[in-house]
Protein backbone atom coordinates (compact mmCIF):
# COMPACT_ATOMS: atom_id res chain seq x y z
CA UNK A 1 0.00 0.00 0.00
CA UNK A 2 1.36 3.39 -1.32
CA UNK A 3 1.44 5.84 2.14
CA UNK A 4 0.86 8.66 0.63
CA UNK A 5 0.89 11.21 3.75
CA UNK A 6 4.80 9.85 4.30
CA UNK A 7 5.45 10.91 1.49
CA UNK A 8 6.15 14.47 3.29
CA UNK A 9 9.71 15.05 4.64
CA UNK A 10 8.45 15.78 8.45
CA UNK A 11 9.04 19.81 8.69
CA UNK A 12 9.89 19.09 12.49
CA UNK A 13 13.72 19.71 12.18
CA UNK A 14 15.03 17.63 15.02
CA UNK A 15 14.01 14.56 16.58
CA UNK A 16 14.37 15.50 20.10
CA UNK A 17 12.39 18.58 19.61
CA UNK A 18 8.93 16.04 18.86
CA UNK A 19 6.42 16.06 21.92
CA UNK A 20 3.60 14.12 19.81
CA UNK A 21 3.90 12.15 17.20
CA UNK A 22 0.91 10.31 15.28
CA UNK A 23 1.49 7.12 13.40
CA UNK A 24 -0.49 5.49 11.10
CA UNK A 25 -3.69 7.11 13.17
CA UNK A 26 -7.24 6.09 11.52
CA UNK A 27 -10.18 6.42 13.31
CA UNK A 28 -14.00 5.39 12.97
CA UNK A 29 -17.13 6.74 13.68
CA UNK A 30 -19.75 3.47 13.80
CA UNK A 31 -18.47 2.49 9.87
CA UNK A 32 -17.31 6.05 8.49
CA UNK A 33 -14.07 6.50 7.80
CA UNK A 34 -13.72 9.81 9.39
CA UNK A 35 -9.67 9.91 9.70
CA UNK A 36 -7.18 7.87 7.20
CA UNK A 37 -3.88 7.03 8.41
CA UNK A 38 -2.43 10.47 8.99
CA UNK A 39 1.19 11.06 10.35
CA UNK A 40 1.99 14.02 11.62
CA UNK A 41 5.29 15.22 14.46
CA UNK A 42 4.12 17.79 16.94
CA UNK A 43 7.26 20.10 17.67
CA UNK A 44 7.60 21.15 21.50
CA UNK A 45 7.00 24.92 22.64
CA UNK A 46 5.30 25.49 19.08
CA UNK A 47 1.91 26.45 17.77
CA UNK A 48 0.80 23.96 15.37
CA UNK A 49 -2.57 24.33 13.48
CA UNK A 50 -4.66 21.95 12.00
CA UNK A 51 -6.87 23.50 9.16
CA UNK A 52 -8.70 21.91 6.16
CA UNK A 53 -12.82 22.34 5.60
CA UNK A 54 -15.71 21.38 7.89
CA UNK A 55 -16.32 17.79 7.88
CA UNK A 56 -12.87 17.16 7.43
CA UNK A 57 -11.64 15.60 10.94
CA UNK A 58 -9.55 18.32 12.38
CA UNK A 59 -12.25 18.20 15.82
CA UNK A 60 -11.47 14.46 15.73
CA UNK A 61 -7.86 14.51 15.31
CA UNK A 62 -7.10 16.82 18.12
CA UNK A 63 -9.84 15.26 20.40
CA UNK A 64 -8.03 11.50 19.60
CA UNK A 65 -4.48 13.58 21.36
CA UNK A 66 -6.42 13.74 24.80
CA UNK A 67 -8.92 10.81 24.27
CA UNK A 68 -11.86 12.53 24.67
CA UNK A 69 -12.88 10.25 22.09
CA UNK A 70 -13.42 7.97 24.45
CA UNK A 71 -16.36 9.11 25.49
CA UNK A 72 -18.38 9.05 21.86
CA UNK A 73 -19.89 5.79 21.37
CA UNK A 74 -18.96 3.68 18.34
CA UNK A 75 -15.97 5.65 17.51
CA UNK A 76 -12.47 3.58 16.94
CA UNK A 77 -9.48 4.68 16.98
CA UNK A 78 -6.64 2.57 15.38
CA UNK A 79 -2.35 3.31 15.34
CA UNK A 80 -0.39 4.98 17.16
CA UNK A 81 -0.09 8.86 19.00
CA UNK A 82 3.36 8.83 21.19
CA UNK A 83 3.52 11.57 24.00
CA UNK A 84 6.88 11.83 24.58
CA UNK A 85 7.74 8.73 23.04
CA UNK A 86 5.12 6.77 24.85
CA UNK A 87 1.89 5.72 22.95
CA UNK A 88 -1.26 7.25 24.95
CA UNK A 89 -3.38 4.74 23.24
CA UNK A 90 -1.38 1.73 24.69
CA UNK A 91 -2.58 -0.79 27.03
CA UNK A 92 -0.90 0.15 30.74
CA UNK A 93 -1.69 3.98 30.14
CA UNK A 94 -4.25 5.53 32.70
CA UNK A 95 -6.81 8.11 30.21
CA UNK A 96 -7.00 10.04 33.43
CA UNK A 97 -3.50 10.68 33.22
CA UNK A 98 -3.30 11.62 29.73
CA UNK A 99 -5.97 14.34 30.00
CA UNK A 100 -3.70 15.64 33.15
CA UNK A 101 -0.79 16.39 30.46
CA UNK A 102 -2.84 17.15 27.31
CA UNK A 103 -5.25 19.82 28.48
CA UNK A 104 -7.81 21.07 26.05
CA UNK A 105 -10.10 24.25 25.34
CA UNK A 106 -13.21 23.76 23.57
CA UNK A 107 -15.12 25.53 20.49
CA UNK A 108 -18.09 26.71 22.57
CA UNK A 109 -16.29 28.49 26.16
CA UNK A 110 -17.97 25.57 28.68
CA UNK A 111 -17.02 27.38 32.34
CA UNK A 112 -19.22 25.18 35.00
CA UNK A 113 -21.84 26.81 36.67
CA UNK A 114 -19.73 27.57 39.28
CA UNK A 115 -17.79 31.04 40.65
CA UNK A 116 -14.56 32.47 38.64
CA UNK A 117 -12.38 30.89 41.70
CA UNK A 118 -14.29 27.31 41.62
CA UNK A 119 -13.77 27.13 37.97
CA UNK A 120 -10.00 27.54 38.07
CA UNK A 121 -9.81 25.44 41.24
CA UNK A 122 -11.70 22.40 39.98
CA UNK A 123 -9.09 20.90 38.22
CA UNK A 124 -6.95 21.32 41.04
CA UNK A 125 -8.94 20.09 44.31
CA UNK A 126 -9.66 17.30 42.12
CA UNK A 127 -6.24 16.04 42.02
CA UNK A 128 -5.84 17.30 45.66
CA UNK A 129 -5.02 20.42 46.16
CA UNK A 130 -7.41 21.88 49.05
CA UNK A 131 -7.67 25.59 49.97
CA UNK A 132 -6.00 27.12 52.96
CA UNK A 133 -8.97 27.08 55.22
CA UNK A 134 -9.95 23.53 53.94
CA UNK A 135 -9.25 20.21 55.96
CA UNK A 136 -5.94 18.30 54.74
CA UNK A 137 -6.77 14.80 53.42
CA UNK A 138 -3.66 14.26 52.18
CA UNK A 139 -1.07 15.48 55.06
CA UNK A 140 -1.57 19.14 54.08
CA UNK A 141 1.31 19.17 51.82
CA UNK A 142 -0.77 21.31 48.97
CA UNK A 143 -2.30 23.38 51.49
CA UNK A 144 -2.35 27.34 50.58
CA UNK A 145 -1.39 26.60 47.55
CA UNK A 146 -4.56 26.11 45.70
CA UNK A 147 -4.99 30.38 46.25
CA UNK A 148 -1.56 30.72 44.29
CA UNK A 149 -2.40 28.87 41.50
CA UNK A 150 -5.61 30.06 40.37
CA UNK A 151 -3.96 33.65 40.32
CA UNK A 152 -1.45 32.33 38.32
CA UNK A 153 -3.40 30.61 36.37
CA UNK A 154 -5.82 33.65 35.89
CA UNK A 155 -2.44 35.81 34.84
CA UNK A 156 -1.31 33.44 32.34
CA UNK A 157 -4.48 33.48 30.77
CA UNK A 158 -4.23 37.22 30.77
CA UNK A 159 -7.75 37.03 33.12
CA UNK A 160 -6.48 38.10 36.84
CA UNK A 161 -6.66 42.53 36.01
CA UNK A 162 -10.47 41.83 34.62
CA UNK A 163 -11.32 39.24 37.54
CA UNK A 164 -8.98 40.00 40.90
CA UNK A 165 -12.12 41.81 42.61
CA UNK A 166 -14.77 39.37 41.92
CA UNK A 167 -13.83 35.94 41.87
CA UNK A 168 -16.72 35.22 43.90
CA UNK A 169 -19.22 35.87 41.28
CA UNK A 170 -20.69 33.46 38.42
CA UNK A 171 -18.97 32.82 35.73
CA UNK A 172 -21.80 33.23 33.75
CA UNK A 173 -21.28 36.92 34.62
CA UNK A 174 -18.41 37.38 32.45
CA UNK A 175 -18.48 38.03 28.81
CA UNK A 176 -17.78 35.49 26.04
CA UNK A 177 -14.14 36.15 24.93
CA UNK A 178 -13.59 36.44 29.50
CA UNK A 179 -15.61 33.14 29.25
CA UNK A 180 -13.34 31.68 26.94
CA UNK A 181 -10.16 32.74 28.61
CA UNK A 182 -11.16 31.36 31.93
CA UNK A 183 -11.34 28.05 30.16
CA UNK A 184 -8.25 28.71 29.28
CA UNK A 185 -6.96 29.34 33.10
CA UNK A 186 -8.95 26.13 34.32
CA UNK A 187 -6.65 23.89 31.48
CA UNK A 188 -3.16 25.69 32.38
CA UNK A 189 -4.04 25.48 36.52
CA UNK A 190 -3.07 21.72 36.24
CA UNK A 191 0.08 22.52 34.32
CA UNK A 192 -0.22 20.26 31.01
CA UNK A 193 2.54 19.91 29.04
CA UNK A 194 0.39 20.20 25.86
CA UNK A 195 -2.59 22.49 25.33
CA UNK A 196 -5.11 21.95 22.69
CA UNK A 197 -7.38 24.55 21.41
CA UNK A 198 -10.68 23.15 18.95
CA UNK A 199 -11.39 26.39 17.55
CA UNK A 200 -11.61 28.35 20.40
CA UNK A 201 -12.40 31.53 18.83
CA UNK A 202 -15.04 30.56 16.87
CA UNK A 203 -18.01 31.54 19.15
CA UNK A 204 -16.09 35.12 19.79
CA UNK A 205 -15.64 38.60 18.35
CA UNK A 206 -12.80 40.29 16.52
CA UNK A 207 -11.38 41.65 19.63
CA UNK A 208 -11.76 39.25 22.09
CA UNK A 209 -10.32 36.70 19.09
CA UNK A 210 -7.11 38.94 19.22
CA UNK A 211 -6.90 38.69 22.82
CA UNK A 212 -6.83 34.58 22.57
CA UNK A 213 -4.32 34.82 19.78
CA UNK A 214 -2.14 37.23 21.87
CA UNK A 215 -2.29 34.99 24.53
CA UNK A 216 -1.42 31.47 22.69
CA UNK A 217 1.86 33.37 21.07
CA UNK A 218 2.35 34.03 24.94
CA UNK A 219 1.93 30.45 25.92
CA UNK A 220 3.95 28.47 23.37
CA UNK A 221 6.83 29.27 25.56
CA UNK A 222 5.77 27.04 28.36
CA UNK A 223 3.35 24.50 26.48
CA UNK A 224 2.95 22.62 22.92
CA UNK A 225 0.12 23.48 21.36
CA UNK A 226 -1.97 22.54 19.03
CA UNK A 227 -5.18 24.78 17.69
CA UNK A 228 -7.83 24.13 15.54
CA UNK A 229 -9.15 26.53 13.43
CA UNK A 230 -11.68 27.72 10.57
CA UNK A 231 -9.85 30.94 10.05
CA UNK A 232 -6.70 30.82 7.37
CA UNK A 233 -6.00 34.29 8.71
CA UNK A 234 -5.47 33.29 11.92
CA UNK A 235 -4.08 29.95 11.24
CA UNK A 236 -1.21 32.16 9.15
CA UNK A 237 -0.90 34.72 11.98
CA UNK A 238 -0.49 32.63 15.34
CA UNK A 239 1.26 29.00 13.97
CA UNK A 240 4.68 27.94 13.53
CA UNK A 241 3.49 24.34 12.05
CA UNK A 242 0.38 24.15 9.32
CA UNK A 243 -1.30 20.54 8.87
CA UNK A 244 -3.92 20.96 6.04
CA UNK A 245 -7.01 18.30 6.46
CA UNK A 246 -8.95 17.38 3.70
CA UNK A 247 -11.57 14.12 3.97
CA UNK A 248 -9.85 12.52 6.86
CA UNK A 249 -6.35 12.61 5.14
CA UNK A 250 -3.47 14.64 5.70
CA UNK A 251 -2.65 16.47 2.47
CA UNK A 252 0.46 18.45 3.41
CA UNK A 253 2.28 19.64 6.25
CA UNK A 254 4.91 21.98 7.14
CA UNK A 255 6.01 24.96 8.32
CA UNK A 256 3.27 27.88 8.09
CA UNK A 257 5.63 30.37 6.05
CA UNK A 258 5.56 27.25 3.16
CA UNK A 259 1.89 26.61 3.66
CA UNK A 260 0.86 30.02 2.90
CA UNK A 261 3.46 31.12 0.03
CA UNK A 262 4.34 28.01 -1.85
CA UNK A 263 2.36 25.05 -0.75
CA UNK A 264 3.63 22.05 -2.69
CA UNK A 265 -0.15 20.41 -3.16
CA UNK A 266 -2.48 22.03 -5.63
CA UNK A 267 -5.38 21.23 -3.24
CA UNK A 268 -3.58 23.12 -0.60
CA UNK A 269 -3.13 26.05 -2.73
CA UNK A 270 -6.64 26.07 -4.16
CA UNK A 271 -8.13 26.15 0.47
CA UNK A 272 -5.87 29.06 1.18
CA UNK A 273 -7.01 31.07 -1.50
CA UNK A 274 -10.42 30.20 -1.44
CA UNK A 275 -11.39 28.51 -4.05
CA UNK A 276 -13.74 26.04 -2.04
CA UNK A 277 -13.93 25.21 1.72
CA UNK B 1 -62.68 32.14 3.19
CA UNK B 2 -61.80 33.02 7.12
CA UNK B 3 -58.53 34.88 7.64
CA UNK B 4 -55.21 34.02 9.15
CA UNK B 5 -55.42 36.42 11.89
CA UNK B 6 -59.22 34.91 12.42
CA UNK B 7 -57.34 31.72 12.87
CA UNK B 8 -54.97 32.02 15.14
CA UNK B 9 -57.91 34.29 17.43
CA UNK B 10 -59.46 30.14 17.41
CA UNK B 11 -56.59 28.53 17.38
CA UNK B 12 -55.38 30.49 20.71
CA UNK B 13 -59.14 30.41 21.77
CA UNK B 14 -59.46 26.60 22.06
CA UNK B 15 -56.01 26.34 23.45
CA UNK B 16 -56.76 28.92 26.52
CA UNK B 17 -60.63 27.55 26.29
CA UNK B 18 -58.46 24.19 27.44
CA UNK B 19 -56.15 25.53 30.00
CA UNK B 20 -59.13 27.15 31.96
CA UNK B 21 -61.31 23.87 32.08
CA UNK B 22 -58.23 22.40 33.78
CA UNK B 23 -57.96 24.87 35.73
CA UNK B 24 -61.71 25.15 36.78
CA UNK B 25 -61.44 21.07 37.51
CA UNK B 26 -59.11 21.59 39.70
CA UNK B 27 -60.00 24.42 41.87
CA UNK B 28 -63.91 22.89 41.51
CA UNK B 29 -62.40 19.92 43.13
CA UNK B 30 -60.44 21.65 46.00
CA UNK B 31 -63.57 23.96 46.99
CA UNK B 32 -65.52 20.48 46.80
CA UNK B 33 -63.09 19.14 49.22
CA UNK B 34 -62.65 22.72 50.91
CA UNK B 35 -66.29 23.54 51.83
CA UNK B 36 -67.44 19.57 52.82
CA UNK B 37 -64.32 19.74 55.09
CA UNK B 38 -64.10 22.49 57.28
CA UNK B 39 -66.36 22.17 59.12
CA UNK B 40 -64.87 19.61 61.27
CA UNK B 41 -61.30 20.63 60.87
CA UNK B 42 -60.29 22.01 64.08
CA UNK B 43 -57.36 21.70 66.37
CA UNK B 44 -58.68 18.88 67.88
CA UNK B 45 -59.44 16.96 64.68
CA UNK B 46 -55.90 17.14 63.95
CA UNK B 47 -54.24 16.07 67.73
CA UNK B 48 -56.33 13.78 68.99
CA UNK B 49 -56.83 9.79 68.39
CA UNK B 50 -60.87 8.56 67.42
CA UNK B 51 -62.96 8.04 69.20
CA UNK B 52 -66.95 7.13 69.38
CA UNK B 53 -66.53 4.58 66.37
CA UNK B 54 -64.67 7.19 64.63
CA UNK B 55 -67.20 9.14 64.57
CA UNK B 56 -65.85 11.83 66.89
CA UNK B 57 -62.16 12.76 67.90
CA UNK B 58 -59.29 13.13 65.68
CA UNK B 59 -57.30 11.58 63.09
CA UNK B 60 -53.85 11.88 64.57
CA UNK B 61 -52.88 8.82 63.91
CA UNK B 62 -54.08 8.72 59.85
CA UNK B 63 -51.89 11.34 59.52
CA UNK B 64 -48.84 10.62 61.18
CA UNK B 65 -48.95 6.89 59.43
CA UNK B 66 -49.40 8.87 55.85
CA UNK B 67 -46.31 10.89 56.82
CA UNK B 68 -44.51 7.65 58.25
CA UNK B 69 -45.50 5.43 54.89
CA UNK B 70 -44.12 8.30 52.89
CA UNK B 71 -40.92 8.86 54.56
CA UNK B 72 -40.46 5.38 54.45
CA UNK B 73 -41.33 5.30 50.56
CA UNK B 74 -38.77 7.98 50.01
CA UNK B 75 -36.00 6.52 51.95
CA UNK B 76 -36.27 3.70 50.03
CA UNK B 77 -36.92 4.87 46.70
CA UNK B 78 -35.23 7.89 46.32
CA UNK B 79 -31.42 6.73 46.73
CA UNK B 80 -32.41 3.50 45.09
CA UNK B 81 -33.98 5.16 42.02
CA UNK B 82 -31.74 8.19 41.46
CA UNK B 83 -28.55 5.20 41.64
CA UNK B 84 -30.54 3.91 38.61
CA UNK B 85 -30.82 6.85 36.77
CA UNK B 86 -27.30 7.65 37.24
CA UNK B 87 -26.02 4.19 35.95
CA UNK B 88 -28.58 4.24 33.20
CA UNK B 89 -27.88 7.29 31.73
CA UNK B 90 -23.62 7.86 32.70
CA UNK B 91 -22.19 4.48 33.28
CA UNK B 92 -24.68 1.84 31.04
CA UNK B 93 -22.93 1.39 27.23
CA UNK B 94 -26.44 2.27 25.73
CA UNK B 95 -28.01 -0.58 23.72
CA UNK B 96 -30.32 -2.89 23.45
CA UNK B 97 -30.01 -4.14 27.33
CA UNK B 98 -30.60 -0.60 28.45
CA UNK B 99 -33.72 -0.24 25.84
CA UNK B 100 -35.03 -3.44 27.64
CA UNK B 101 -34.50 -1.98 31.02
CA UNK B 102 -36.17 1.56 30.03
CA UNK B 103 -38.89 -0.23 28.69
CA UNK B 104 -39.52 -2.54 31.74
CA UNK B 105 -39.20 0.60 34.30
CA UNK B 106 -41.75 2.64 31.63
CA UNK B 107 -44.35 -0.74 31.90
CA UNK B 108 -43.75 -0.97 36.03
CA UNK B 109 -44.88 2.89 35.94
CA UNK B 110 -48.52 1.24 34.37
CA UNK B 111 -48.81 -1.17 36.60
CA UNK B 112 -52.24 -0.98 38.29
CA UNK B 113 -51.46 -0.07 41.90
CA UNK B 114 -53.64 -2.71 43.42
CA UNK B 115 -50.93 -5.11 41.69
CA UNK B 116 -48.51 -3.57 43.82
CA UNK B 117 -50.48 -3.88 46.63
CA UNK B 118 -50.61 -8.02 46.33
CA UNK B 119 -46.95 -8.24 45.45
CA UNK B 120 -46.19 -6.00 48.79
CA UNK B 121 -48.37 -8.55 50.81
CA UNK B 122 -46.66 -11.77 48.92
CA UNK B 123 -42.99 -10.56 49.46
CA UNK B 124 -42.52 -7.83 52.17
CA UNK B 125 -45.45 -9.22 54.28
CA UNK B 126 -45.14 -12.84 53.76
CA UNK B 127 -42.16 -13.58 52.71
CA UNK B 128 -39.66 -11.69 54.59
CA UNK B 129 -42.17 -11.50 57.25
CA UNK B 130 -42.41 -7.91 58.23
CA UNK B 131 -46.02 -8.39 58.30
CA UNK B 132 -48.63 -5.46 58.08
CA UNK B 133 -46.10 -3.04 58.80
CA UNK B 134 -45.02 0.80 57.93
CA UNK B 135 -42.13 -0.85 56.27
CA UNK B 136 -43.98 -3.35 54.11
CA UNK B 137 -46.41 -0.70 53.27
CA UNK B 138 -43.29 2.08 52.87
CA UNK B 139 -41.47 -0.24 50.57
CA UNK B 140 -44.67 -1.24 48.52
CA UNK B 141 -45.44 3.08 47.41
CA UNK B 142 -41.45 3.09 47.28
CA UNK B 143 -41.55 0.17 44.14
CA UNK B 144 -44.70 2.31 43.36
CA UNK B 145 -42.74 5.28 42.87
CA UNK B 146 -39.31 4.22 41.89
CA UNK B 147 -40.38 4.68 38.07
CA UNK B 148 -41.64 7.81 38.44
CA UNK B 149 -38.21 9.07 40.00
CA UNK B 150 -36.09 7.32 37.64
CA UNK B 151 -37.53 8.96 34.82
CA UNK B 152 -37.46 12.68 36.00
CA UNK B 153 -33.89 11.94 37.47
CA UNK B 154 -32.74 10.51 33.78
CA UNK B 155 -34.22 13.24 32.41
CA UNK B 156 -32.34 16.00 34.94
CA UNK B 157 -29.24 13.71 34.37
CA UNK B 158 -29.83 14.34 30.43
CA UNK B 159 -29.97 17.85 30.44
CA UNK B 160 -26.79 18.57 32.20
CA UNK B 161 -25.19 19.94 29.03
CA UNK B 162 -22.45 17.67 28.00
CA UNK B 163 -19.55 20.56 27.75
CA UNK B 164 -19.55 20.52 31.17
CA UNK B 165 -18.57 16.65 31.52
CA UNK B 166 -16.43 17.38 28.46
CA UNK B 167 -14.73 19.88 30.36
CA UNK B 168 -14.47 17.67 33.90
CA UNK B 169 -13.05 15.23 32.13
CA UNK B 170 -10.52 16.89 30.05
CA UNK B 171 -8.78 18.30 33.01
CA UNK B 172 -8.62 15.09 34.31
CA UNK B 173 -11.18 14.11 36.34
CA UNK B 174 -12.01 10.56 36.41
CA UNK B 175 -15.81 9.79 35.78
CA UNK B 176 -17.19 9.68 39.29
CA UNK B 177 -15.33 12.75 40.10
CA UNK B 178 -17.31 14.46 36.81
CA UNK B 179 -20.49 12.84 38.09
CA UNK B 180 -20.46 13.49 41.59
CA UNK B 181 -18.73 17.69 41.27
CA UNK B 182 -20.48 18.53 38.25
CA UNK B 183 -23.36 16.48 36.89
CA UNK B 184 -25.25 15.59 39.92
CA UNK B 185 -25.00 19.57 41.58
CA UNK B 186 -26.77 20.22 38.46
CA UNK B 187 -28.91 17.64 37.94
CA UNK B 188 -30.36 17.62 41.99
CA UNK B 189 -32.85 19.82 41.49
CA UNK B 190 -34.72 17.75 38.13
CA UNK B 191 -34.19 14.86 40.36
CA UNK B 192 -36.18 16.69 43.56
CA UNK B 193 -39.23 17.84 40.95
CA UNK B 194 -38.77 13.75 40.23
CA UNK B 195 -39.20 13.00 44.36
CA UNK B 196 -41.83 15.70 44.50
CA UNK B 197 -44.19 14.09 41.82
CA UNK B 198 -43.84 10.94 43.60
CA UNK B 199 -44.86 12.15 47.18
CA UNK B 200 -47.62 13.31 45.87
CA UNK B 201 -48.73 9.57 44.30
CA UNK B 202 -47.32 7.84 47.53
CA UNK B 203 -49.25 10.06 49.91
CA UNK B 204 -52.97 9.51 47.91
CA UNK B 205 -52.14 5.81 46.98
CA UNK B 206 -54.66 3.76 48.88
CA UNK B 207 -54.32 0.16 47.02
CA UNK B 208 -50.71 -0.50 48.01
CA UNK B 209 -51.29 -0.27 51.64
CA UNK B 210 -54.70 -2.26 52.11
CA UNK B 211 -53.16 -5.40 52.12
CA UNK B 212 -49.51 -4.36 53.76
CA UNK B 213 -49.80 -1.71 56.06
CA UNK B 214 -52.98 -0.15 57.25
CA UNK B 215 -55.57 -0.59 59.43
CA UNK B 216 -58.97 1.11 60.19
CA UNK B 217 -58.80 1.64 64.11
CA UNK B 218 -55.60 1.01 66.09
CA UNK B 219 -55.91 2.33 69.81
CA UNK B 220 -52.00 3.60 69.85
CA UNK B 221 -49.80 5.30 67.48
CA UNK B 222 -47.08 3.26 65.79
CA UNK B 223 -44.17 2.45 67.73
CA UNK B 224 -42.22 1.40 65.20
CA UNK B 225 -41.83 0.72 61.49
CA UNK B 226 -43.10 -2.86 61.92
CA UNK B 227 -46.13 -1.49 63.80
CA UNK B 228 -49.12 -1.15 61.67
CA UNK B 229 -50.65 2.15 61.11
CA UNK B 230 -53.59 4.16 59.99
CA UNK B 231 -53.62 5.98 56.50
CA UNK B 232 -55.06 9.00 55.36
CA UNK B 233 -56.55 7.63 51.76
CA UNK B 234 -57.62 4.69 53.71
CA UNK B 235 -59.28 6.04 56.52
CA UNK B 236 -61.51 8.17 53.85
CA UNK B 237 -62.38 4.78 52.25
CA UNK B 238 -63.52 2.95 55.78
CA UNK B 239 -65.37 5.82 56.51
CA UNK B 240 -67.36 6.09 53.33
CA UNK B 241 -67.43 2.20 52.77
CA UNK B 242 -68.03 0.85 56.68
CA UNK B 243 -69.45 1.52 59.85
CA UNK B 244 -72.80 2.54 60.73
CA UNK B 245 -73.06 6.22 61.09
CA UNK B 246 -72.80 7.72 57.78
CA UNK B 247 -74.37 10.92 58.86
CA UNK B 248 -71.03 11.65 60.97
CA UNK B 249 -68.56 9.52 59.03
CA UNK B 250 -68.97 11.81 56.13
CA UNK B 251 -68.01 14.84 57.28
CA UNK B 252 -65.16 13.08 58.92
CA UNK B 253 -63.97 11.39 55.67
CA UNK B 254 -64.46 15.00 53.68
CA UNK B 255 -62.51 16.47 56.63
CA UNK B 256 -59.44 13.70 55.99
CA UNK B 257 -59.69 14.36 52.91
CA UNK B 258 -58.75 18.09 53.11
CA UNK B 259 -55.90 17.18 55.70
CA UNK B 260 -54.63 14.62 53.04
CA UNK B 261 -54.45 17.46 49.93
CA UNK B 262 -53.31 19.88 52.43
CA UNK B 263 -50.46 17.42 53.91
CA UNK B 264 -49.17 16.61 50.35
CA UNK B 265 -49.15 20.44 49.28
CA UNK B 266 -47.33 20.86 51.97
CA UNK B 267 -44.41 18.47 51.28
CA UNK B 268 -44.10 19.39 47.91
CA UNK B 269 -43.60 23.55 48.83
CA UNK B 270 -40.84 22.02 50.78
CA UNK B 271 -39.35 20.19 47.97
CA UNK B 272 -40.18 22.88 45.88
CA UNK B 273 -38.46 26.04 48.28
CA UNK B 274 -34.85 23.41 48.09
CA UNK B 275 -35.58 22.90 44.36
CA UNK B 276 -35.83 26.12 43.87
CA UNK B 277 -32.44 26.82 46.31
CA UNK B 278 -30.51 24.78 44.04
CA UNK B 279 -32.07 26.26 40.77
CA UNK B 280 -31.23 30.08 42.04
CA UNK B 281 -27.18 29.16 41.67
CA UNK B 282 -27.55 27.21 37.80
CA UNK B 283 -27.57 29.65 34.86
CA UNK B 284 -26.75 28.18 31.83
Amino acid sequence: MVDKVTSHQSPVTSKKDVRISIRNLNIWYANTQVIKNVRLDIEKNRVTAIIGPSGCGKSTLIRTINRMNDIIPDAKVKGEILLDGKNIYGDDIDVVEVRKRVGMVFQKSNPFPKSIFENVAYGLKINGFISAGGRSASGGKKKGQLMERVEQSLKDAALWKEVKDRLGDSAFDLSGGQQQRLCIARALAIEPEVVLFDEPCSALDPTATAKIEELIQKLKKKYTIIIVTHNMQQAARISDFCAFLMLGELIEFDKTDKIFTAPSEKVTEDYITGRFG
Amino acid sequence: MISRKLKEYIGFGILRLATLIILLALFAILYFVAVNGIKVINWQFLTQMPHSGMTAGGILPAILGTFYLVVCAICFALPLGVAAAIYLTEYAKQGKLIRIIRIGINNLAGVPSVVFGLFGLAVFVKFFGFGISILSGGLTLGILILPTIIRASEEALLVVPQSFREASLALGATKWQTIRKVVLPNAISGMLTGSILGIGRAAGETAPILFTAVTFYTMRLPRSIFSEVQALPYHIYALMTEGTHPETQIPVAYGTALVLVFLVLGIDSIAIVIRNRFRRRKKW
